[in-house]
């Protein structure tokens, strides 16, 4: 049997400030044994613009994204929690009664997100080893909207050596919020810096998050002397140097899938 | 824009405001969670049926209303409708003229807020005091209530003690059980000289036209029934079809305002006082209030008129937590009582376009519809604000400039060339200027541009120290009604005697003789077991009808064991105000009495018959200053149950 191949879409702000995560991924899902495709052209899929209440703007955006998606026959893979509940939950409402609404519909229904693919999936337990003592913050759109918050926490524990902190009421908003945070700055940080002090209480060397605005948002928070922020898919690409090193020739040919 | 920003940044810079409102949402969150673990039904099914029992209501609504105020007017209460704030403003004072009212008291109503009552009130020459805690702090500082639930949630206990130190006379204090002392000390002569008592309505019941008031602190109580006229504010969405269905409304309501199995007090109005009653109002309006409403319920945000203004979206919101009710305003700075998750629905739906910009007080975060009891989808009807429902354009409420970047960055996003270019030019800028932005995540940006790949230190793990998750207790559903009733009675601080008739007089003289009580507010002989008030009074007990009793003695039509509460029908020979006034309320309860489900208690013809019936679940209490909890704030500060085993 071929492995199979997805689209991973990386989202815009990991494409703009954080190539490395798009890296990461890159090499997670390949250890995994999945082709990866990437595309070009993908530009946004229009939810800056969509949470702000302008509908007609994010349809327009999110048309062109839709129709660059649909060309792709297989799972689409996100790197962004709330990119991808906005493809698999809100554009079938945002496109409802148009005649894109099918479309839409079929394309959401393969779009998954990055921990939530690897899970649900393909059952990946990844290994390696990744000695640290990491806190996981659950992002809003990817556990409520999305419904995904046991699978980023599965792939942390299958690690070697990871000891997964609590993070003192993890499950309240860190104040990214998307242009929320670009409209009140000062309301954004003063919600960040209580999510920091939370991290930061509990003594943990990274903080682990599968949304890069979230990401960015609390490192931004956290400054220079803070724990780093991580995306899942950096930390899962890092345990496997340590798979590589202890085997220096990996099989040429991969175990087939199940 | 600069009006709508003000308040948000002083609200940052308040240090006492932020560890206030910081205390307030931890421990709400952790109540919440707590009693939602007692419902009788898994959470989503309960809330589920809750939002269903509304949207029937509403769905029908012109006919349950009209059932509804028809029943009302059966029961003796004069019905009148008020199109907007200003009718109901003058019907109120016209009332108001009409008894010749000099002094109002006020229990906690966010719906005469809404209508600005007070200054119309006071511009007549009529004073108002409120009488909820909070507010009467609120209202004694000159502020509005920043939280719908608990009005002084802004505030700590040396704010309050400061206040009443200059506005009462009263020494300085940090004690909140003292400064609750003075409170009720200052409010209760108001009450009993009060010519007029002016309340919300939490639920009206179509079926049966019974108004429903869910208060802790006894004001409630009170505003109700020592006035001779009673002037009741409802709002015209708050309906439940039946009494059932206000039953299961009880098990939500108070869960997820306080974490309260049931509140204290839930008071069942039906009519004025009749020709032999002991107590209660000679008169009592009912104002039902459209001001809006009508008009919601045909926009995309209908789903808000099932709200039951219970705070739970305000208690788990995290923009509330740093910011408090005060901030949330229209674009010039207007006032509006409803803040956080369900105020800008509500804010926008009724007040109109300048509360638009509320919508951006918001993260879309989802914490508010996790927590709400009747299934609102608000981040969906917050959003339906920002798209410019119910009377604006899209991105109505956001600021020009910002409308502006987002359509240039939408026109971008459909040109992948530029798209591509412009993002290659935002990071190479972010590495250079971002550092010191005001913007968090660009400068998280810049510190990742610098930092590449972060490496993460080779410390030595630190033990990890795990959190057990506590296990909360669930009363079993098999345990038997008396047994449950004894072990959720005793959870409210209600003090449970076991007795039997023949012992049940030397069991309430021993009990009142040790705590030095000699006089009692009695229910009449007949509603009494037989013999027990005369075999009192021999014994050396006196009895008294007044507030200045030692301690009130009744029976209970019901003790319900879901709740641990009483049921007190009023009516001939039973004084409301027996189990309301004296420090220590002793209620006689025969073990037959106990019920197993609120249902059971809430159908029967009595209550329905009786003017005003009242559920006691514990002693009067409050947590308006700093959520510390105290007992006996404006009725008893003890409640007494003997119940007699083998009756």
């Amino acid at each position: 049997m071929d492995s199979p191949s997805v689209l991973l879409v990386p989202s815009c702000l990991v494409q703009t400030f954080l190539p490395e995560v798009q890296e990461a991924a890159r090499e997670v899902l390949r250890a995994a044994q999945i082709h990866v495709h990437e595309e070009d052209n993908l530009t946004c899929c229009g939810q800056p613009l969509y949470n702000a209440g302008l509908r007609k703007e994010a349809r327009e955006t999110a048309t062109a994204y839709l129709e660059h998606l649909s060309r792709y026959p297989g799972p689409i893979v996100f790197l962004a929690g709330s990119c991808a509940a906005m493809v698999k939950v809100e554009y079938p409402h945002l496109f409802a009664g148009t005649p894109w609404e099918s479309r839409a519909r079929e394309v959401a229904q393969r779009t998954y997100e990055f921990s939530q693919f690897l899970v649900e999936v393909v059952g990946w337990k990844p290994p390696g080893l990744f000695p640290h003592r990491v806190a996981y913050h659950p992002s809003c759109h990817l556990r409520r909207v999305l419904g995904v918050d046991q699978a980023p926490r599965q792939l942390l524990d299958h690690l070697e050596g990871l000891e997964r902190a609590p993070w003192p009421e993890e499950e309240v908003c860190c104040g990214f919020g998307g242009i929320f945070s670009g409209l009140l700055p000062e309301l954004a940080q003063a919600m960040g810096k209580r999510k920091a002090e939370q991290l930061k209480s509990e003594g943990v060397q990274a903080g682990v998050t599968c949304d890069p605005g979230c990401l960015l948002h609390l490192q931004g928070v956290l400054g220079e002397e803070g724990p780093p922020m991580l995306h899942l898919a950096e930390v899962l690409a890092q345990a496997l140097v340590h798979v590589r090193k202890k085997n220096p020739s990996p099989p040429q040919e991969p175990e087939s899938q199940r | 824009m600069k009006d709508w920003r003000r308040p948000i940044v002083q609200a940052l810079s308040n240090a006492s405001l932020q560890e206030a409102l910081q205390a307030n949402a931890r421990r709400r969150r952790e109540a919440w969670a707590q009693a939602m673990a007692s419902l009788p039904l898994p959470w989503e099914e309960a809330r589920e049926r809750s939002a269903a029992l509304r949207r029937w209501v509403l769905e029908n609504w012109d006919e349950h209303l009209e059932i509804f105020i028809s029943n009302v007017q059966a029961h003796g209460i004069v019905v009148h409708r008020a199109q907007n704030g200003e009718e109901a403003r003058n019907l109120i004072l016209a009332l108001a003229r009409e008894h010749g009212v000099r002094l109002a008291v006020k229990s906690k109503s966010m719906l005469t807020e809404e209508i600005a009552l007070n200054e119309a009130l006071e511009e007549a020459g009529i004073q108002v005091v409120e009488t909820d805690l909070g507010e009467f702090i609120v209202q004694l500082r000159g502020e509005k209530p920043a939280h719908i639930i608990t009005p002084a949630v802004h505030l700590r206990r040396q704010d309050v003690g400061r206040l009443f130190q200059e506005r009462l006379g009263v020494p300085y204090t940090e004690d909140v059980a003292e400064m609750t002392r003075v409170a009720r000390r200052h409010l209760r002569s108001l009450f009993l000289q009060a010519d007029m008592g002016i309340s919300g309505v939490n639920f009206g019941v179509a079926d049966t036209g019974t108004l429903v008031l869910v208060t802790n602190e006894g004001n409630g109580r009170m505003v109700t029934t020592a006035p001779r006229l009673h002037v009741a504010v409802m709002g015209m969405e708050r309906l439940v079809a039946t009494m059932d269905d206000l039953a299961w409304m009880l098990r939500l309501l108070p869960r997820a305002a306080t974490g309260q199995v049931l509140t204290t007090y839930v008071s069942l109005i039906h009519g004025p006082r009749g020709p032999q009653d002991p107590d209660g109002p000679q008169a009592r309006h009912l104002i039902l209030v459209d001001n809006g409403r009508r008009v919601l319920a045909k926009t995309p945000l209908a789903d808000i008129l099932r709200c039951i203004r219970c705070g739970a979206c305000i208690n788990a919101c995290p923009v509330f937590a740093h910011l408090g009710g005060h901030a949330y305003r229209g674009r010039q700075g207007q006032f509006t009582p409803y803040p956080g998750p369900m105020g800008i629905p509500v804010s926008t739906g009724l007040f109109g376009p300048a509360f638009h910009v509320m919508a951006y007080l918001c993260t879309l975060c989802g914490a508010c519809a996790e927590v709400c009891p009747v299934a609102i989808p608000l981040p969906e009807t917050i959003l339906r604000v920002r798209q410019g429902a119910p009377h604006g354009h899209p991105g109505e409420g956001l600021p020009w400039w910002m409308r502006w970047a987002l359509k240039g960055y939408g026109w971008l996003a459909r040109h992948p060339l530029g798209y591509r270019l412009a993002r290659r030019w935002v990071r190479w800028s972010t590495g250079r200027v971002s550092v010191r932005s005001a913007i968090p995540l660009l400068r998280g940006a810049a510190l990742r541009a610098r930092r590449g790949r972060a490496d993460l230190p080779q410390a030595t793990l630190p033990p990890m120290d795990t959190n057990p998750p506590s296990k909360t207790e669930s009363p079993s559903q098999k345990t038997p009604p008396l047994e449950a009733f004894r072990q959720q009675a005793e959870r409210v601080n209600v003090e449970i005697v076991p007795t039997s008739q023949a012992r049940l007089q030397e069991a309430i003289l021993a009990w009142c003789r040790q705590r030095g009580l000699f006089s009692l507010w009695t229910w009449a002989s007949e509603h009494l077991p037989a013999g027990l008030r005369e075999g009192l009074r021999k014994d050396g007990i006196t009895f008294v009808a007044s507030p200045e009793a030692d301690a009130g003695l009744t029976g209970a039509r019901y003790a319900i064991a879901e709740t641990g509460s009483l049921v007190l029908p009023g009516g001939p020979g039973r004084p409301l105000g027996a189990s309301l006034w004296p420090e220590v309320h002793l209620a006689v309860v025969p073990a037959s009495r106990v019920v197993a489900r609120l249902e059971d208690a809430l159908t029967d013809s009595h209550i329905l018959q009786s003017p005003a019936t009242v559920l006691i679940t514990g002693p009067s209490r409050t947590a308006d200053i700093e959520m510390t909890l105290t007992l006996g704030v404006h009725g008893p500060r003890q409640v007494v149950v003997f119940l007699v085993e083998d009756a």
